[in-house]
């Protein structure tokens, strides 16, 4: 190979590799701007998170659930009478349609009606 | 050099080119020339230099770097190479070393790497105290042209900084001044709108808590940068500040448990007109604090709104002398040196002598009274007795070390306030002990060493944080626990906690009451002939297999007609634990017991 062709060659494949680089480049800018852009949608969606999160805590305080409660419910604090075990219901003789039915209710199976 | 040796090199190539590309198209014309030529190139005798005619024919310029066209040509192509060498340069600049980053006036200024402080929660993960991103406005003064005028424009939006403040900062020559801080969305937007340069807005974090008073003393809260200043803000500030995971601090405090506590506390305190009170709900087994009310409280978001004696927590920080509930320590000690039996009997007919004090009972018995008779109507004459009987001040010395009596409580608090006790445990010093005075400790630390002795005789330390293991030691017999829970439970039938059983009743507590008077430092137990009083109430549930303890005391309460002129526990206190024991106990899934 002569040096003018060797010259050219590189010349040519200097030329080919800058502009594989150029655009290798320019991707990679393009990505990290869409992982920037999204790094920053997360986090904003994470701020607004946290103050619904604060604001669905400020509601659920229970001075104020007890005074709304008051105002537009008829509800009343339990009482220790209305708690019992379940190995409680179990022993005090409740029949097998009920215990079913109770099982039904609290999603653990029982026959469907 | 080398490179533009090079470029010379490079150039002649060029030149050589260019000279071929003339020839050609001169060839055509000079035909008979270029023949010749060709003839003496042929003929190997070249003439070293041809003539001026020839060489314009030619258009050759092989022979000499001086000829004017490879000046021309030479001159050109370093032009482009220094325009390429720019080109490259500037590729450089953009490619690798990137865009250069500004900000402009008025734009958001955000630290990326910046993380909010974690989280706290309560033990069911309900929100006690968050971080919500705001933004604080300040100055760089070198960028203000007219700090007068921007003076003028910046009042109708920061209504909290006053004018002439204003100007201060704006002429104050730094190049930032905060102008102020956690701005709310419509006033961030307000300032960017004026679009003064010089003044920025910079991302911020505001702490905030929802429950506002509730669990304050525990919680604590920040300063305006979010640095922790009490509670367990301030004890978990590194876990809070470098919580790179954003995993909350669980805490084991109810937030339902403490509104009850709370709410019940405050309604006792005013109705018996009390410059304060506390409460503590702890689980005996695992030693998790569950609920700890200290009233007056604060409002976490604006703790310097109230007074100073709101940021007191009495539970941990006040120590004072614990009254009767000491008998409860009295009793267990006495029957597990195994010198005194549940058949003892202690005669109380007589005042006891200690110095110039004359130590009664409150209730005036003046008889002999059996253990249980002695425990539960609380004789201070049969405790000082029963001191005597197993073995006096060395004895209960070494039982209240083992009780870890004399130590602060070891809980993750830095508001935590050390036991006040004499130097040496003397026999009068203990003869108090007895009956609960002479040696002052924090309510915290009372419940600790009470919970340790119902505990089966296992002393837990208690603990603000959902799931940790505390540390353990045996400090009584199980028999000898029991015995006590006994006679906690029928002081809650018969004796002097009746008042609490009257509404608790149907969770079968167990309990003792104590009424203190308060030594003021300095001017003894009255003041003015007036006594003021500390009553407390201590009660754990259910008796058969305890789960939970609460202490409750009220300070300086006063006589209603509603409790016929009196002001000690029983008529205050107890009731207030049993009416906060009914109300708690379903919602921690404690059963009524059968009649």
């Amino acid at each position: 190979m002569t040096r003018g062709a060797f010259i050219s060659v590189s010349f040519f494949l200097i030329c080919a590799l800058l502009a594989v680089l150029f655009q290798v480049k320019y991707t990679v800018l393009d990505l990290e701007n869409e992982h920037t852009k999204i790094c920053l949608l997360l986090r904003s969606s994470h701020e607004k998170l946290r103050v619904l999160k604060a604001e669905w805590a400020f509601l659920n305080n229970p001075d104020r659930l007890f005074d709304l409660s008051k105002k537009y419910l008829s509800l009343r604090p339990i009482k220790g009478q209305q708690i019992v075990h379940y190995k409680d219901l179990q022993n005090s003789g409740m029949g097998e349609y009920d215990r079913e039915r109770l099982m039904e209710i609290i999603g653990c199976g029982g026959k469907k009606r | 050099m080398r490179f533009w040796g090079k470029a010379y090199r490079v150039g002649i190539g060029l030149n050589r080119v260019s000279s071929l590309v003339s020839r050609l198209e001169t060839g055509a014309r000079n035909g008979a020339a270029q023949e010749e030529y060709t003839r003496q190139l042929r003929a190997e005798e070249p003439p070293l230099v041809a003539d001026r005619r020839t060489r314009k024919l030619l258009g050759t310029g092989t022979v000499g770097f001086h000829s004017l066209g490879n000046w021309r040509l030479s001159t050109v192509a370093l032009a482009f190479y220094f325009l390429f060498f720019l080109v490259c340069v500037r590729l450089v600049d953009v490619m690798i070393l990137g865009p250069r980053k500004g900000y402009s006036a008025n734009q958001m200024v955000s630290y990326e790497t910046e993380i909010p402080r974690a989280d706290i929660v309560d033990r069911n993960g309900n929100i006690l105290a968050t971080s919500i991103v705001t933004a604080s406005a300040f100055v760089n003064t070198h960028e203000i042209t007219d700090p007068l005028e921007v003076a003028e424009r910046l009042p109708p939006i920061l209504k909290e900084c006053p004018v002439d403040e204003l100007k201060r900062k704006l002429q104050s020559g730094k190049s930032f001044v905060w102008l102020a801080r956690h701005l709310t969305p419509k006033r961030q937007d307000a300032i960017q709108r004026l679009g003064i340069p010089g003044i920025y807005l910079k991302k911020d974090y505001k702490r905030v808590y929802p429950h506002g008073n509730l669990a304050s003393h525990v919680i604590g809260f920040c300063d305006i940068d979010g640095r922790g200043l009490s509670g367990v803000e301030r004890s978990y500030e590194r876990t809070l500040q470098q919580n790179q995971s954003q995993q909350p601090l669980r805490l084991s405090i109810d937030i339902r448990i403490q509104y009850i506590v709370a709410n019940q506390l405050q309604e006792s305190v005013d109705e018996f007109q009390a410059i304060g009170g506390n409460a503590i709900l702890m689980d005996i087994k695992t030693g998790e604090i569950i609920a700890m009310e200290s009233l007056p409280n604060l409002n976490a978001n604006h703790p310097g709104d109230g007074k100073s004696e709101c940021a007191f927590n009495r539970n941990t920080l006040g120590v004072n002398e614990p009254g009767s509930l000491l008998k409860i320590l009295n009793v267990a000690i006495a029957l597990e040196s195994g010198k005194v039996t549940m058949q003892s009997s202690f005669d109380a007919t007589l005042p006891v002598k200690i110095g110039k004090f004359c130590v009664t009972d409150c209730g005036r018995r003046h008889e002999v009274l059996k253990l249980r008779d002695a425990f539960i109507y609380s004789s201070n004459i049969a405790a000082i007795k029963m001191l005597q009987t197993f073995g006096g001040a060395p004895i209960q010395k070494r039982f209240f070390e083992d009780f870890g009596l004399f130590e602060k409580p070891a809980v993750e608090l830095v508001e935590v306030g050390r036991p006040i006790f004499p130097k040496k445990w003397t026999e009068p010093t203990a003869m108090s002990s007895s009956y609960g005075y002479g040696i002052a400790i924090s309510p915290l630390k009372l419940l600790t060493t009470i919970n340790g002795i119902v505990n089966d005789g296992m002393l837990v330390e208690p603990t603000l944080i959902y799931g940790k293991q505390q540390m353990r030691q045996k400090i009584i017999s199980s028999e000898t626990s029991s015995r006590v829970r006994d006679l906690m439970r029928e002081t809650a039938i018969y004796g002097t906690a009746r008042s609490a059983n009257r509404y608790a009743a149907d969770f079968r507590i167990f309990g003792k009451t104590g009424t203190t008077y308060k030594n003021a430092k300095g001017m003894g137990y009255s003041i003015a002939g007036k006594r003021r009083r500390i009553t407390s109430f201590v009660a754990g549930f259910p008796h058969e297999n305890p789960r939970y303890i609460l202490l409750v005391m009220l300070d300086e309460p006063k006589a209603t007609p509603q409790t016929c002129g009196q002001a000690t526990a029983s008529w205050n206190a107890a009731p207030c634990g049993g009416k906060i024991i009914a109300r708690i106990a379903p919602l921690l899934g404690i059963p009524a017991a059968e009649a």
